[in-house]
């Protein structure tokens, strides 16, 4: 069960209009490799963990990605909700807003909608954990070309701690799978 | 452990302590998820989740429910409903 | 990444019950902690996974 927390994980201080920026920052809101599809993806694949470890990571990390869902769309409000319409047109959040206004909504940068596909969960510990060790690697490379591309020290700043965060997932579910790994070994042998 | 009167802080403050401390005990909840049996994680894990009620208990009283399904309680009228919203600050 | 948290692939070891293709990730000690204020800012609280990204040393070509 899911308990909702009025209150950020980290601290977003964001004072500027920019919707171009909101649109890149999209990507991480509906995108292949952002939170949603991370926080989806480790909540699915929890119940095929054979290991009560594997399970606590998988369901903490999915919960606290959705948390960092929640800091990605404040940025991407943040950056809109005062812009006026001559602000939006010309940029490439314009055609986010022909069709959703200001409302975010779970595209990638593109305007790619998310989708299922993005995610994979196997009846298979073993490429389950490895799926995530990449979605980690790629969600941090995805920041990075994000912060390449921020010019707002509030957005940077955010970036980095989400940034940062993925690295820790990643030794996380390394971890997760020299157990789920062991745990197959000594299975053999009994 | 920096001693604090969380009742002298602003709003802001309380706020920025409590992600601070709650941030530290998501990570050692992490780690211990994957390392049960590490007793200092363990204390630290306590001892940070002690001074994080704290820290929220002085917050709630006076700017109402951080969290509700019975998680916490409201004064009248029902406060979870107020502002701000996350995005709102 | 640094070095306790890199992936290692061992490809000719001495131990022989080491079997293969297989991947090994470094177990992380709980060795220290960054004061909470730096831990929030930096995005983790263990100095041990910190791992800085500098985005300007990408170097211009044109």
């Amino acid at each position: 069960m899911w308990i909702y927390e009025k209150k950020l994980e980290y601290p977003v201080k964001i004072n500027t209009c920019n919707p171009a920026l909101a649109e890149m920052i999209l990507e991480q809101f509906g995108g292949a490799d952002g939170e949603l599809a991370a926080g989806i993806r480790y909540l699915t694949q929890r119940f095929v963990m054979p290991t009560k470890e594997a399970i606590a990571i998988l369901t903490d990390i999915g919960t606290e990605e959705l948390a960092h869902w929640e800091i990605i769309a404040t940025i991407v409000w943040k950056l809109v909700k005062d812009a006026p319409v001559e602000k939006i047109k010309g940029t490439p959040f314009e055609a986010h807003f022909a069709a959703h206004g200001r409302s975010p909504f779970p595209h990638d940068a593109a305007g790619y909608a998310w989708t299922a596909a993005f995610i994979q969960s196997k009846d298979d510990p073993i490429a389950n954990l490895y799926e995530d060790m990449a979605a980690e690697q790629k969600a941090r490379a995805t920041y990075e070309y994000l912060i390449q591309l921020s010019d707002d020290p509030g957005v940077t700043d955010a970036l980095s701690f989400l940034r940062e965060r993925e690295v820790v997932h990643f030794q996380r579910f390394g971890e997760a799978l020299m157990g789920v790994e062991e745990f197959r070994e000594t299975k053999k042998y009994h | 452990m920096q001693e604090l009167d969380y009742e002298e802080l602003s709003r802001e403050e309380l706020k920025l302590q409590i992600q601070e401390l709650e941030f530290a005990v998501i990570e050692l909840n992490l780690f211990l998820d994957t390392h049960p049996t590490n007793q200092k994680a363990l204390m630290d894990y306590n001892m940070f989740s002690i001074e994080l009620n704290k820290t929220k208990n002085v917050y709630q009283k006076k700017y109402g429910p951080l969290t509700n399904f019975g998680y916490a309680l409201s004064s009248y009228p029902w406060k979870w409903v107020e502002s701000p919203w996350p995005w709102e600050e | 990444m640094s070095e306790l948290n890199k992936e290692m692939v061992y490809e000719d070891l001495e131990t022989e019950h080491i079997r293969l293709p297989k991947v090994y990730v470094v177990n992380q000690p709980y060795i220290d902690r960054f004061p909470l204020p730096e831990a929030l800012k930096k995005g983790t609280i263990f100095p041990n996974l910190y791992d800085p990204y500098m985005a300007k040393m990408v170097k211009n070509k044109c």
